[in-house]
Protein backbone atom coordinates (compact mmCIF):
# COMPACT_ATOMS: atom_id res chain seq x y z
CA UNK A 1 0.00 0.00 0.00
CA UNK A 2 1.05 3.53 -0.56
CA UNK A 3 3.68 2.76 -3.20
CA UNK A 4 3.75 4.25 -6.65
CA UNK A 5 3.44 0.86 -8.36
CA UNK A 6 1.57 -2.12 -6.90
CA UNK A 7 0.69 -4.82 -9.41
CA UNK A 8 -2.13 -7.29 -8.85
CA UNK A 9 -2.68 -9.89 -11.57
CA UNK A 10 -6.40 -10.48 -10.88
CA UNK A 11 -7.00 -6.72 -10.97
CA UNK A 12 -5.01 -6.44 -14.18
CA UNK A 13 -7.14 -9.20 -15.73
CA UNK A 14 -10.32 -7.51 -14.56
CA UNK A 15 -9.38 -4.14 -16.08
CA UNK A 16 -8.05 -5.82 -19.24
CA UNK A 17 -11.32 -7.66 -19.83
CA UNK A 18 -13.40 -4.57 -19.15
CA UNK A 19 -11.41 -2.55 -21.71
CA UNK A 20 -11.83 -5.37 -24.25
CA UNK A 21 -15.55 -5.70 -23.62
CA UNK A 22 -16.10 -1.99 -23.98
CA UNK A 23 -13.98 -1.49 -27.10
CA UNK A 24 -14.60 -4.67 -29.08
CA UNK A 25 -18.12 -3.82 -30.34
CA UNK A 26 -16.83 -0.54 -31.73
CA UNK A 27 -13.83 -2.23 -33.32
CA UNK A 28 -16.16 -4.75 -34.95
CA UNK A 29 -18.40 -1.96 -36.20
CA UNK A 30 -15.38 -0.23 -37.71
CA UNK A 31 -14.24 -3.36 -39.50
CA UNK A 32 -17.77 -4.05 -40.83
CA UNK A 33 -17.82 -0.54 -42.28
CA UNK A 34 -14.32 -1.16 -43.57
CA UNK A 35 -15.50 -4.28 -45.41
CA UNK A 36 -18.46 -2.47 -46.93
CA UNK A 37 -16.25 0.42 -48.05
CA UNK A 38 -13.89 -2.04 -49.68
CA UNK A 39 -16.57 -3.72 -51.71
CA UNK A 40 -19.11 -0.99 -52.39
CA UNK A 41 -17.14 2.26 -52.59
CA UNK A 42 -15.88 2.64 -56.13
CA UNK A 43 -12.14 3.07 -56.38
CA UNK A 44 -10.95 6.67 -56.49
CA UNK A 45 -14.44 7.97 -55.64
CA UNK A 46 -13.07 9.66 -52.56
CA UNK A 47 -10.48 11.55 -54.56
CA UNK A 48 -13.17 12.71 -56.96
CA UNK A 49 -15.48 13.84 -54.17
CA UNK A 50 -12.94 15.68 -52.07
CA UNK A 51 -11.51 19.03 -53.19
CA UNK A 52 -8.43 18.63 -55.35
CA UNK A 53 -6.47 21.16 -53.34
CA UNK A 54 -4.80 18.96 -50.70
CA UNK A 55 -5.10 21.60 -48.00
CA UNK A 56 -8.80 22.20 -48.61
CA UNK A 57 -9.17 18.42 -48.83
CA UNK A 58 -7.62 18.05 -45.39
CA UNK A 59 -9.97 20.67 -43.97
CA UNK A 60 -13.01 18.90 -45.43
CA UNK A 61 -11.69 15.54 -44.18
CA UNK A 62 -11.51 17.00 -40.69
CA UNK A 63 -15.26 17.60 -40.84
CA UNK A 64 -16.26 14.21 -42.26
CA UNK A 65 -16.78 12.88 -38.74
CA UNK A 66 -19.93 14.97 -38.52
CA UNK A 67 -21.44 12.82 -41.28
CA UNK A 68 -19.48 9.60 -40.66
CA UNK A 69 -18.83 9.49 -36.91
CA UNK A 70 -16.33 6.85 -35.80
CA UNK A 71 -14.63 6.13 -32.49
CA UNK A 72 -10.87 5.83 -32.38
CA UNK A 73 -10.91 2.01 -32.24
CA UNK A 74 -12.98 1.66 -35.38
CA UNK A 75 -11.55 4.45 -37.48
CA UNK A 76 -8.16 2.88 -38.23
CA UNK A 77 -9.45 -0.04 -40.32
CA UNK A 78 -11.74 2.41 -42.10
CA UNK A 79 -8.94 4.79 -43.12
CA UNK A 80 -6.76 1.86 -44.13
CA UNK A 81 -9.51 0.87 -46.53
CA UNK A 82 -10.15 4.44 -47.66
CA UNK A 83 -6.47 4.91 -48.49
CA UNK A 84 -6.61 1.74 -50.55
CA UNK A 85 -9.54 3.36 -52.34
CA UNK A 86 -7.46 6.36 -53.26
CA UNK A 87 -7.94 8.74 -50.34
CA UNK A 88 -4.64 10.62 -49.87
CA UNK A 89 -2.89 9.71 -46.60
CA UNK A 90 -2.97 13.35 -45.48
CA UNK A 91 -6.76 13.39 -45.76
CA UNK A 92 -7.08 9.92 -44.25
CA UNK A 93 -4.97 10.86 -41.23
CA UNK A 94 -6.90 14.10 -40.77
CA UNK A 95 -10.13 12.11 -40.74
CA UNK A 96 -8.60 9.49 -38.45
CA UNK A 97 -7.59 12.10 -35.86
CA UNK A 98 -10.67 14.31 -36.14
CA UNK A 99 -13.53 11.83 -36.50
CA UNK A 100 -13.35 10.47 -32.92
CA UNK A 101 -13.68 14.07 -31.64
CA UNK A 102 -15.50 16.11 -34.25
CA UNK A 103 -18.74 14.18 -34.30
CA UNK A 104 -22.20 14.70 -32.86
CA UNK A 105 -22.05 11.83 -30.37
CA UNK A 106 -18.91 13.17 -28.73
CA UNK A 107 -20.35 16.68 -28.72
CA UNK A 108 -23.42 15.47 -26.86
CA UNK A 109 -21.50 13.34 -24.37
CA UNK A 110 -19.04 16.15 -23.65
CA UNK A 111 -21.85 18.61 -23.11
CA UNK A 112 -23.62 16.17 -20.78
CA UNK A 113 -20.50 15.28 -18.83
CA UNK A 114 -19.50 18.89 -18.18
CA UNK A 115 -22.89 20.12 -17.08
CA UNK A 116 -22.21 22.59 -14.34
CA UNK A 117 -18.69 23.19 -15.67
CA UNK A 118 -19.21 25.51 -18.67
CA UNK A 119 -20.41 22.65 -20.91
CA UNK A 120 -20.97 24.67 -24.07
CA UNK A 121 -17.54 26.27 -23.97
CA UNK A 122 -15.78 22.99 -23.20
CA UNK A 123 -17.64 21.22 -26.02
CA UNK A 124 -16.89 23.95 -28.55
CA UNK A 125 -13.23 24.13 -27.59
CA UNK A 126 -12.87 20.35 -27.60
CA UNK A 127 -14.26 19.99 -31.11
CA UNK A 128 -12.49 23.12 -32.32
CA UNK A 129 -9.06 22.17 -31.02
CA UNK A 130 -9.51 18.60 -32.23
CA UNK A 131 -10.35 19.83 -35.70
CA UNK A 132 -7.49 22.34 -35.85
CA UNK A 133 -4.91 19.84 -34.61
CA UNK A 134 -6.09 17.15 -37.04
CA UNK A 135 -5.92 19.55 -39.98
CA UNK A 136 -2.45 20.78 -38.99
CA UNK A 137 -1.25 17.17 -38.85
CA UNK A 138 -2.90 16.55 -42.22
CA UNK A 139 -1.01 19.49 -43.71
CA UNK A 140 2.24 18.17 -42.26
CA UNK A 141 1.62 14.66 -43.58
CA UNK A 142 0.92 16.06 -47.04
CA UNK A 143 4.48 17.34 -47.12
CA UNK A 144 5.96 14.00 -46.10
CA UNK A 145 6.98 11.27 -48.54
CA UNK A 146 4.31 8.58 -48.32
CA UNK A 147 6.95 5.88 -47.81
CA UNK A 148 7.86 7.58 -44.53
CA UNK A 149 4.26 7.37 -43.35
CA UNK A 150 2.81 4.00 -44.32
CA UNK A 151 4.01 0.48 -43.75
CA UNK A 152 5.43 -1.25 -46.77
CA UNK A 153 2.52 -3.72 -46.91
CA UNK A 154 -0.02 -0.89 -46.91
CA UNK A 155 1.95 0.93 -49.62
CA UNK A 156 1.83 -2.22 -51.74
CA UNK A 157 -1.93 -2.44 -51.23
CA UNK A 158 -2.40 1.18 -52.26
CA UNK A 159 -0.29 0.60 -55.33
CA UNK A 160 -2.88 -1.93 -56.52
CA UNK A 161 -5.45 -0.10 -58.62
CA UNK A 162 -8.41 -1.81 -56.87
CA UNK A 163 -7.17 -1.51 -53.34
CA UNK A 164 -6.61 -4.27 -50.83
CA UNK A 165 -8.85 -6.90 -52.30
CA UNK A 166 -8.76 -8.12 -55.80
CA UNK A 167 -12.35 -7.81 -56.90
CA UNK A 168 -13.57 -4.92 -54.82
CA UNK A 169 -16.47 -2.78 -55.98
CA UNK A 170 -17.27 -5.19 -58.77
CA UNK A 171 -19.65 -8.09 -59.40
CA UNK A 172 -23.10 -8.75 -58.01
CA UNK A 173 -24.30 -7.40 -54.68
CA UNK A 174 -24.21 -10.89 -53.18
CA UNK A 175 -20.66 -11.43 -54.30
CA UNK A 176 -19.66 -8.07 -52.86
CA UNK A 177 -21.33 -8.88 -49.54
CA UNK A 178 -19.31 -12.09 -49.30
CA UNK A 179 -16.25 -10.06 -50.15
CA UNK A 180 -17.14 -7.59 -47.41
CA UNK A 181 -17.34 -10.46 -44.97
CA UNK A 182 -13.85 -11.66 -45.80
CA UNK A 183 -12.39 -8.19 -45.57
CA UNK A 184 -14.21 -7.47 -42.31
CA UNK A 185 -12.96 -10.68 -40.72
CA UNK A 186 -9.41 -10.09 -41.89
CA UNK A 187 -9.37 -6.54 -40.58
CA UNK A 188 -11.03 -7.50 -37.32
CA UNK A 189 -8.52 -10.21 -36.53
CA UNK A 190 -5.48 -8.16 -37.43
CA UNK A 191 -6.72 -5.09 -35.53
CA UNK A 192 -7.74 -7.11 -32.49
CA UNK A 193 -4.18 -8.35 -32.04
CA UNK A 194 -3.05 -4.75 -31.59
CA UNK A 195 -6.08 -3.92 -29.48
CA UNK A 196 -5.26 -6.78 -27.11
CA UNK A 197 -1.68 -5.56 -26.76
CA UNK A 198 -2.80 -2.01 -26.08
CA UNK A 199 -5.45 -3.11 -23.60
CA UNK A 200 -2.84 -5.12 -21.69
CA UNK A 201 -0.58 -2.11 -21.29
CA UNK A 202 -3.49 0.20 -20.48
CA UNK A 203 -4.75 -2.25 -17.85
CA UNK A 204 -1.31 -2.44 -16.26
CA UNK A 205 -1.07 1.33 -15.83
CA UNK A 206 -4.75 1.57 -14.98
CA UNK A 207 -4.47 -0.74 -11.99
CA UNK A 208 -0.85 -0.63 -10.85
CA UNK A 209 0.10 3.05 -10.93
CA UNK A 210 -0.94 5.19 -7.99
CA UNK A 211 -2.98 8.05 -9.46
CA UNK A 212 -2.10 10.29 -6.54
CA UNK A 213 1.32 10.64 -8.11
CA UNK A 214 -0.13 13.04 -10.65
CA UNK A 215 -2.21 15.14 -8.26
CA UNK A 216 0.56 17.55 -7.22
CA UNK A 217 0.94 18.40 -10.90
CA UNK A 218 -2.50 20.02 -10.93
CA UNK A 219 -1.16 23.26 -9.52
CA UNK A 220 0.76 24.23 -12.65
CA UNK A 221 -0.95 24.72 -16.03
CA UNK A 222 1.89 23.19 -18.02
CA UNK A 223 2.33 20.19 -15.76
CA UNK A 224 -1.41 19.76 -15.28
CA UNK A 225 -2.03 19.70 -19.03
CA UNK A 226 0.87 17.38 -19.72
CA UNK A 227 -0.06 15.01 -16.92
CA UNK A 228 -3.72 14.76 -17.93
CA UNK A 229 -2.70 14.17 -21.54
CA UNK A 230 -0.44 11.38 -20.31
CA UNK A 231 -3.24 10.01 -18.18
CA UNK A 232 -5.62 10.03 -21.15
CA UNK A 233 -3.15 7.87 -23.04
CA UNK A 234 -2.88 5.47 -20.15
CA UNK A 235 -6.59 5.15 -19.44
CA UNK A 236 -7.44 4.58 -23.13
CA UNK A 237 -11.11 5.40 -22.65
CA UNK A 238 -13.35 5.66 -25.74
CA UNK A 239 -13.88 9.21 -26.98
CA UNK A 240 -17.63 8.87 -26.68
CA UNK A 241 -17.33 8.52 -22.92
CA UNK A 242 -14.00 9.99 -21.86
CA UNK A 243 -15.59 13.35 -21.03
CA UNK A 244 -17.24 11.72 -18.03
CA UNK A 245 -13.79 10.85 -16.72
CA UNK A 246 -12.25 14.22 -17.53
CA UNK A 247 -15.05 16.08 -15.78
CA UNK A 248 -14.09 14.42 -12.51
CA UNK A 249 -10.62 15.99 -12.35
CA UNK A 250 -11.95 18.95 -10.45
CA UNK A 251 -8.54 19.94 -9.10
CA UNK A 252 -7.21 20.47 -12.61
CA UNK A 253 -7.72 23.58 -14.74
CA UNK A 254 -10.19 23.25 -17.61
CA UNK A 255 -7.47 23.63 -20.23
CA UNK A 256 -5.78 20.54 -18.80
CA UNK A 257 -9.07 18.67 -19.18
CA UNK A 258 -9.25 19.89 -22.76
CA UNK A 259 -5.79 18.42 -23.29
CA UNK A 260 -7.14 15.13 -21.94
CA UNK A 261 -10.19 15.30 -24.21
CA UNK A 262 -8.29 16.14 -27.38
CA UNK A 263 -5.10 14.13 -26.95
CA UNK A 264 -6.71 10.94 -25.58
CA UNK A 265 -8.77 10.06 -28.67
CA UNK A 266 -5.75 10.73 -30.89
CA UNK A 267 -3.07 8.92 -28.92
CA UNK A 268 -3.59 6.25 -26.31
CA UNK A 269 -1.73 3.09 -25.50
CA UNK A 270 -4.05 0.74 -27.36
CA UNK A 271 -4.22 3.13 -30.32
CA UNK A 272 -0.45 3.21 -30.67
CA UNK A 273 -0.56 -0.52 -31.26
CA UNK A 274 -3.53 -0.25 -33.61
CA UNK A 275 -1.69 2.47 -35.57
CA UNK A 276 1.18 0.02 -35.93
CA UNK A 277 -0.98 -2.02 -38.29
CA UNK A 278 -0.93 0.84 -40.81
CA UNK A 279 1.88 3.30 -40.13
CA UNK A 280 5.63 3.08 -39.85
CA UNK A 281 7.03 3.05 -36.32
CA UNK A 282 9.04 6.22 -36.84
CA UNK A 283 5.99 8.05 -38.13
CA UNK A 284 3.95 6.92 -35.11
CA UNK A 285 6.68 8.19 -32.79
CA UNK A 286 6.72 11.54 -34.58
CA UNK A 287 2.93 11.67 -34.55
CA UNK A 288 2.76 11.00 -30.81
CA UNK A 289 5.42 13.56 -29.93
CA UNK A 290 4.04 16.13 -32.37
CA UNK A 291 0.48 15.76 -31.10
CA UNK A 292 1.63 15.95 -27.50
CA UNK A 293 3.48 19.21 -28.12
CA UNK A 294 0.80 20.70 -30.37
CA UNK A 295 -2.20 19.90 -28.17
CA UNK A 296 -0.29 20.91 -25.04
CA UNK A 297 0.79 24.25 -26.50
CA UNK A 298 -2.68 25.08 -27.79
CA UNK A 299 -4.35 24.24 -24.49
CA UNK A 300 -1.91 26.17 -22.32
CA UNK A 301 -1.94 29.18 -24.64
CA UNK A 302 -5.73 29.04 -24.59
CA UNK A 303 -5.61 29.55 -20.85
CA UNK A 304 -3.52 32.69 -21.31
CA UNK A 305 -5.78 34.03 -24.06
CA UNK A 306 -9.01 33.31 -22.22
CA UNK A 307 -7.71 34.97 -19.07
CA UNK A 308 -8.32 38.29 -20.87
CA UNK A 309 -11.86 37.40 -21.94
CA UNK A 310 -15.15 36.65 -20.25
CA UNK A 311 -15.25 33.04 -21.46
CA UNK A 312 -15.91 30.98 -18.31
CA UNK A 313 -13.14 28.38 -18.53
CA UNK B 1 -0.76 -21.91 -43.90
CA UNK B 2 -3.19 -22.95 -46.62
CA UNK B 3 -6.27 -20.87 -47.32
CA UNK B 4 -8.54 -23.61 -45.96
CA UNK B 5 -6.56 -23.89 -42.77
CA UNK B 6 -6.48 -20.12 -42.44
CA UNK B 7 -10.23 -19.96 -42.89
CA UNK B 8 -10.70 -22.61 -40.22
CA UNK B 9 -8.41 -20.78 -37.82
CA UNK B 10 -10.19 -17.48 -38.45
CA UNK B 11 -13.58 -19.08 -37.87
CA UNK B 12 -12.34 -20.78 -34.70
CA UNK B 13 -10.99 -17.52 -33.26
CA UNK B 14 -14.19 -15.68 -34.09
CA UNK B 15 -16.26 -18.48 -32.59
CA UNK B 16 -14.17 -18.46 -29.40
CA UNK B 17 -14.36 -14.69 -28.96
CA UNK B 18 -18.06 -14.65 -29.79
CA UNK B 19 -18.79 -17.49 -27.38
CA UNK B 20 -16.77 -15.81 -24.62
CA UNK B 21 -18.64 -12.54 -25.07
CA UNK B 22 -22.01 -14.32 -25.11
CA UNK B 23 -21.06 -16.36 -22.04
CA UNK B 24 -19.98 -13.23 -20.18
CA UNK B 25 -23.24 -11.52 -21.05
CA UNK B 26 -25.69 -14.36 -20.49
CA UNK B 27 -23.98 -15.54 -17.28
CA UNK B 28 -24.42 -12.07 -15.85
CA UNK B 29 -20.67 -11.52 -15.41
CA UNK B 30 -20.99 -8.54 -17.69
CA UNK B 31 -22.56 -6.53 -14.87
CA UNK B 32 -19.19 -6.52 -13.13
CA UNK B 33 -17.41 -5.17 -16.18
CA UNK B 34 -19.62 -2.65 -17.95
CA UNK B 35 -22.07 0.15 -17.32
CA UNK B 36 -25.63 -1.03 -18.08
CA UNK B 37 -25.63 1.15 -21.21
CA UNK B 38 -22.80 -0.88 -22.75
CA UNK B 39 -23.86 -4.33 -21.58
CA UNK B 40 -26.20 -5.16 -24.48
CA UNK B 41 -23.40 -4.37 -26.92
CA UNK B 42 -21.47 -7.33 -25.51
CA UNK B 43 -24.28 -9.70 -26.46
CA UNK B 44 -24.72 -8.08 -29.86
CA UNK B 45 -20.98 -8.24 -30.57
CA UNK B 46 -20.74 -11.83 -29.31
CA UNK B 47 -23.63 -13.00 -31.49
CA UNK B 48 -22.24 -11.10 -34.46
CA UNK B 49 -18.84 -12.79 -34.04
CA UNK B 50 -20.45 -16.24 -33.84
CA UNK B 51 -22.43 -15.44 -36.97
CA UNK B 52 -19.30 -14.23 -38.74
CA UNK B 53 -17.54 -17.46 -37.78
CA UNK B 54 -20.29 -19.52 -39.36
CA UNK B 55 -20.38 -17.31 -42.45
CA UNK B 56 -16.62 -17.55 -42.87
CA UNK B 57 -16.94 -21.33 -42.99
CA UNK B 58 -19.77 -21.39 -45.52
CA UNK B 59 -18.75 -18.38 -47.61
CA UNK B 60 -17.71 -18.93 -51.19
CA UNK B 61 -14.23 -17.81 -52.16
CA UNK B 62 -11.91 -16.80 -49.40
CA UNK B 63 -8.87 -15.71 -51.22
CA UNK B 64 -9.59 -12.11 -50.36
CA UNK B 65 -10.05 -12.92 -46.71
CA UNK B 66 -6.78 -14.68 -46.67
CA UNK B 67 -5.21 -11.74 -48.39
CA UNK B 68 -6.66 -9.23 -45.98
CA UNK B 69 -5.91 -11.30 -42.91
CA UNK B 70 -2.32 -12.09 -43.50
CA UNK B 71 -1.06 -11.01 -46.84
CA UNK B 72 2.31 -10.41 -45.31
CA UNK B 73 4.30 -11.95 -42.54
CA UNK B 74 5.96 -15.24 -41.91
CA UNK B 75 4.12 -18.32 -40.57
CA UNK B 76 5.55 -17.80 -37.10
CA UNK B 77 4.22 -14.25 -37.07
CA UNK B 78 0.79 -15.54 -38.00
CA UNK B 79 1.04 -18.16 -35.25
CA UNK B 80 2.10 -15.45 -32.81
CA UNK B 81 -0.93 -13.41 -33.82
CA UNK B 82 -3.23 -16.36 -33.14
CA UNK B 83 -1.63 -16.87 -29.73
CA UNK B 84 -2.01 -13.16 -28.95
CA UNK B 85 -5.70 -13.42 -29.77
CA UNK B 86 -6.30 -16.39 -27.49
CA UNK B 87 -3.83 -16.67 -24.59
CA UNK B 88 -4.37 -13.25 -22.95
CA UNK B 89 -8.13 -13.75 -23.22
CA UNK B 90 -8.07 -17.17 -21.57
CA UNK B 91 -5.61 -16.12 -18.87
CA UNK B 92 -7.67 -13.03 -18.05
CA UNK B 93 -10.89 -15.05 -17.92
CA UNK B 94 -9.28 -17.55 -15.58
CA UNK B 95 -7.66 -15.06 -13.23
CA UNK B 96 -10.10 -12.16 -13.08
CA UNK B 97 -12.08 -12.04 -9.85
CA UNK B 98 -14.70 -9.76 -11.41
CA UNK B 99 -13.85 -7.02 -8.93
CA UNK B 100 -10.86 -4.95 -7.90
CA UNK B 101 -8.74 -5.77 -4.88
CA UNK B 102 -7.52 -3.35 -2.25
CA UNK B 103 -4.27 -2.37 -3.98
CA UNK B 104 -5.99 -1.05 -7.11
CA UNK B 105 -8.62 0.78 -5.07
CA UNK B 106 -5.86 2.42 -3.04
CA UNK B 107 -4.22 3.48 -6.30
CA UNK B 108 -7.35 5.40 -7.32
CA UNK B 109 -8.21 8.86 -6.09
CA UNK B 110 -11.02 8.61 -3.58
CA UNK B 111 -14.06 10.75 -4.29
CA UNK B 112 -14.95 12.50 -1.03
CA UNK B 113 -16.70 15.49 -2.57
CA UNK B 114 -19.75 14.90 -4.73
CA UNK B 115 -18.66 17.66 -7.11
CA UNK B 116 -15.90 15.29 -8.25
CA UNK B 117 -18.47 12.92 -9.75
CA UNK B 118 -19.64 13.22 -13.36
CA UNK B 119 -22.50 15.70 -13.23
CA UNK B 120 -22.25 15.53 -9.49
CA UNK B 121 -22.26 19.21 -8.58
CA UNK B 122 -25.37 19.51 -6.44
CA UNK B 123 -28.18 21.92 -7.10
CA UNK B 124 -27.87 25.14 -5.17
CA UNK B 125 -29.51 25.24 -1.82
CA UNK B 126 -32.58 27.42 -1.42
CA UNK B 127 -31.68 30.99 -0.56
CA UNK B 128 -33.50 30.92 2.76
CA UNK B 129 -31.55 28.01 4.12
CA UNK B 130 -29.30 28.79 7.06
CA UNK B 131 -26.13 27.51 5.40
CA UNK B 132 -24.65 29.17 2.36
CA UNK B 133 -23.98 26.71 -0.46
CA UNK B 134 -20.54 25.22 -0.22
CA UNK B 135 -18.12 25.79 -3.10
CA UNK B 136 -18.72 23.81 -6.26
CA UNK B 137 -17.58 24.33 -9.82
CA UNK B 138 -20.91 25.74 -10.78
CA UNK B 139 -23.78 25.01 -8.53
CA UNK B 140 -26.42 26.43 -10.81
CA UNK B 141 -27.28 23.74 -13.26
CA UNK B 142 -26.59 20.24 -12.11
CA UNK B 143 -28.70 18.01 -9.98
CA UNK B 144 -27.89 14.88 -8.05
CA UNK B 145 -30.87 13.30 -9.72
CA UNK B 146 -28.80 13.23 -12.89
CA UNK B 147 -26.88 10.28 -11.58
CA UNK B 148 -28.51 6.90 -11.51
CA UNK B 149 -27.88 6.64 -7.81
CA UNK B 150 -30.35 9.20 -6.65
CA UNK B 151 -30.16 10.07 -3.00
CA UNK B 152 -32.69 8.26 -0.88
CA UNK B 153 -34.03 11.53 0.42
CA UNK B 154 -35.30 14.61 -1.31
CA UNK B 155 -33.43 17.87 -0.99
CA UNK B 156 -36.57 19.95 -1.42
CA UNK B 157 -38.22 21.81 1.41
CA UNK B 158 -41.14 20.17 3.12
CA UNK B 159 -40.72 16.70 1.70
CA UNK B 160 -37.37 15.78 3.12
CA UNK B 161 -38.85 13.02 5.25
CA UNK B 162 -41.10 11.48 2.63
CA UNK B 163 -38.55 9.12 1.06
CA UNK B 164 -36.63 8.13 4.18
CA UNK B 165 -36.38 4.38 4.63
CA UNK B 166 -35.63 2.99 8.08
CA UNK B 167 -34.53 -0.44 9.29
CA UNK B 168 -36.07 -2.38 12.17
CA UNK B 169 -33.91 -0.49 14.67
CA UNK B 170 -35.22 2.81 13.37
CA UNK B 171 -31.94 3.70 11.66
CA UNK B 172 -32.15 5.57 8.37
CA UNK B 173 -30.97 3.35 5.51
CA UNK B 174 -28.94 5.22 2.94
CA UNK B 175 -26.21 4.85 0.33
CA UNK B 176 -22.63 6.09 0.69
CA UNK B 177 -23.22 8.66 -2.02
CA UNK B 178 -26.19 10.16 -0.16
CA UNK B 179 -23.89 11.47 2.57
CA UNK B 180 -21.65 13.19 0.03
CA UNK B 181 -24.68 15.00 -1.34
CA UNK B 182 -25.93 15.75 2.16
CA UNK B 183 -22.61 17.41 3.01
CA UNK B 184 -23.41 20.08 0.44
CA UNK B 185 -27.19 20.31 0.63
CA UNK B 186 -28.40 21.74 3.97
CA UNK B 187 -31.97 20.45 3.63
CA UNK B 188 -30.78 16.97 2.89
CA UNK B 189 -28.14 17.19 5.61
CA UNK B 190 -30.79 17.93 8.22
CA UNK B 191 -32.38 14.58 7.40
CA UNK B 192 -29.23 12.72 8.45
CA UNK B 193 -27.35 14.97 10.85
CA UNK B 194 -26.96 13.54 14.37
CA UNK B 195 -29.30 10.68 13.51
CA UNK B 196 -28.60 6.95 13.53
CA UNK B 197 -28.03 5.61 10.05
CA UNK B 198 -27.26 2.31 8.33
CA UNK B 199 -25.11 2.13 5.22
CA UNK B 200 -23.44 -0.67 3.25
CA UNK B 201 -20.05 -0.54 1.56
CA UNK B 202 -16.56 -2.01 1.41
CA UNK B 203 -14.16 -1.41 4.27
CA UNK B 204 -10.85 0.31 3.56
CA UNK B 205 -8.27 2.15 5.66
CA UNK B 206 -8.81 5.93 5.62
CA UNK B 207 -6.46 7.78 3.28
CA UNK B 208 -6.99 11.31 4.63
CA UNK B 209 -8.13 13.17 7.74
CA UNK B 210 -7.04 10.33 9.95
CA UNK B 211 -4.73 11.90 12.56
CA UNK B 212 -5.13 9.12 15.14
CA UNK B 213 -5.27 6.26 12.68
CA UNK B 214 -8.65 5.15 14.01
CA UNK B 215 -10.80 6.07 11.03
CA UNK B 216 -11.78 3.95 8.05
CA UNK B 217 -13.46 4.57 4.76
CA UNK B 218 -16.63 2.89 3.62
CA UNK B 219 -16.15 2.65 -0.13
CA UNK B 220 -18.53 2.15 -3.05
CA UNK B 221 -17.39 2.05 -6.66
CA UNK B 222 -18.83 4.60 -9.09
CA UNK B 223 -18.74 3.39 -12.70
CA UNK B 224 -18.85 5.73 -15.68
CA UNK B 225 -18.35 3.30 -18.58
CA UNK B 226 -16.47 0.18 -17.58
CA UNK B 227 -14.63 -1.30 -14.62
CA UNK B 228 -11.37 0.26 -15.77
CA UNK B 229 -12.71 3.73 -14.96
CA UNK B 230 -14.41 3.07 -11.61
CA UNK B 231 -13.81 5.63 -8.88
CA UNK B 232 -14.07 4.77 -5.21
CA UNK B 233 -16.58 6.96 -3.36
CA UNK B 234 -15.46 7.11 0.25
CA UNK B 235 -17.50 7.77 3.38
CA UNK B 236 -15.25 8.21 6.45
CA UNK B 237 -16.33 6.22 9.50
CA UNK B 238 -15.08 6.33 13.08
CA UNK B 239 -15.73 2.95 14.68
CA UNK B 240 -15.84 2.47 18.42
CA UNK B 241 -13.62 -0.59 18.05
CA UNK B 242 -11.18 -1.59 15.35
CA UNK B 243 -12.98 -3.76 12.77
CA UNK B 244 -11.57 -7.25 12.28
CA UNK B 245 -12.56 -7.55 8.62
CA UNK B 246 -9.88 -7.43 5.94
CA UNK B 247 -9.78 -4.62 3.35
CA UNK B 248 -12.59 -4.57 0.76
CA UNK B 249 -14.90 -6.72 2.89
CA UNK B 250 -18.55 -5.86 2.39
CA UNK B 251 -19.81 -4.47 5.70
CA UNK B 252 -22.91 -2.91 7.17
CA UNK B 253 -22.15 0.17 9.23
CA UNK B 254 -24.49 1.66 11.83
CA UNK B 255 -23.69 4.92 13.56
CA UNK B 256 -24.39 8.61 13.99
CA UNK B 257 -24.12 10.79 10.90
CA UNK B 258 -22.14 13.96 11.44
CA UNK B 259 -20.89 16.62 9.05
CA UNK B 260 -17.85 18.35 10.57
CA UNK B 261 -16.14 21.24 8.78
CA UNK B 262 -12.64 20.23 7.73
CA UNK B 263 -10.48 22.64 5.78
CA UNK B 264 -13.41 25.01 5.27
CA UNK B 265 -15.64 22.31 3.76
CA UNK B 266 -18.24 20.07 5.26
CA UNK B 267 -17.42 16.39 5.11
CA UNK B 268 -19.56 13.46 6.21
CA UNK B 269 -18.33 11.29 9.07
CA UNK B 270 -20.11 8.37 10.73
CA UNK B 271 -19.31 8.45 14.45
CA UNK B 272 -19.54 5.57 16.94
CA UNK B 273 -19.87 3.22 14.02
CA UNK B 274 -20.47 -0.48 14.52
CA UNK B 275 -19.19 -2.59 11.68
CA UNK B 276 -20.48 -6.04 10.78
CA UNK B 277 -19.83 -8.22 7.77
CA UNK B 278 -22.67 -8.46 5.26
CA UNK B 279 -23.47 -9.78 1.80
CA UNK B 280 -22.73 -7.58 -1.20
CA UNK B 281 -25.73 -5.69 -2.57
CA UNK B 282 -27.39 -6.93 -5.74
CA UNK B 283 -25.65 -4.25 -7.78
CA UNK B 284 -22.19 -3.60 -6.40
CA UNK B 285 -21.66 -0.41 -8.40
CA UNK B 286 -23.11 3.05 -8.23
CA UNK B 287 -23.74 4.77 -11.55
Amino acid sequence: MGGYFTFSFPDFSFAFLSILLEGLPFLLLGTIISGLIDQFLPARLMTRLLPRNPYVGAIVSGLLGIIFPMCECGVVPVIRRLMAKGLPPSNAITYMLAAPIVNPIVALSTYAAFRGQAPLEVTIFRLGIGFVVAVIVGFAVHNLPIRHVLRTSILADIAQPQGLSNHSAGGSVGRRLWGSLHVCVGDFLSMTVYFVLGAMIAATFNTAVNQEVILPLAMNDWLATASLMGLASVLSVCSTTDAFIAATFTLFPTVAKLGFLVFGPMVDLKLIFIYSAVFRKRFILGLVVGLFVLVGLICVRLQVILAHTSVPL
Amino acid sequence: MTLILQRLVSAAILMIWGSVLCAIYFSGRVTSYLHPTFQPLTAVCGCALVLLAVLVLVAPGGGDAAHATASTGSPWKKALGVLMLLIPLFVALATSKDSFGASTVMNRNYVEDVAQLPGGAPASAPSNTPDAPLPTNDSSSASPANTASTPAVSDGEGDAQTEVVKNKKGEIKAEVIDFLYAAQLPDMRSTFEDKQIEVIGQLMPAKENNPNGDRYDLVRMFMTCCAADVQPIALPIHPGAKPNQPDMTWVKVSGKATFPVIGGQRHPLIENATVEKTDPPEDTYLY
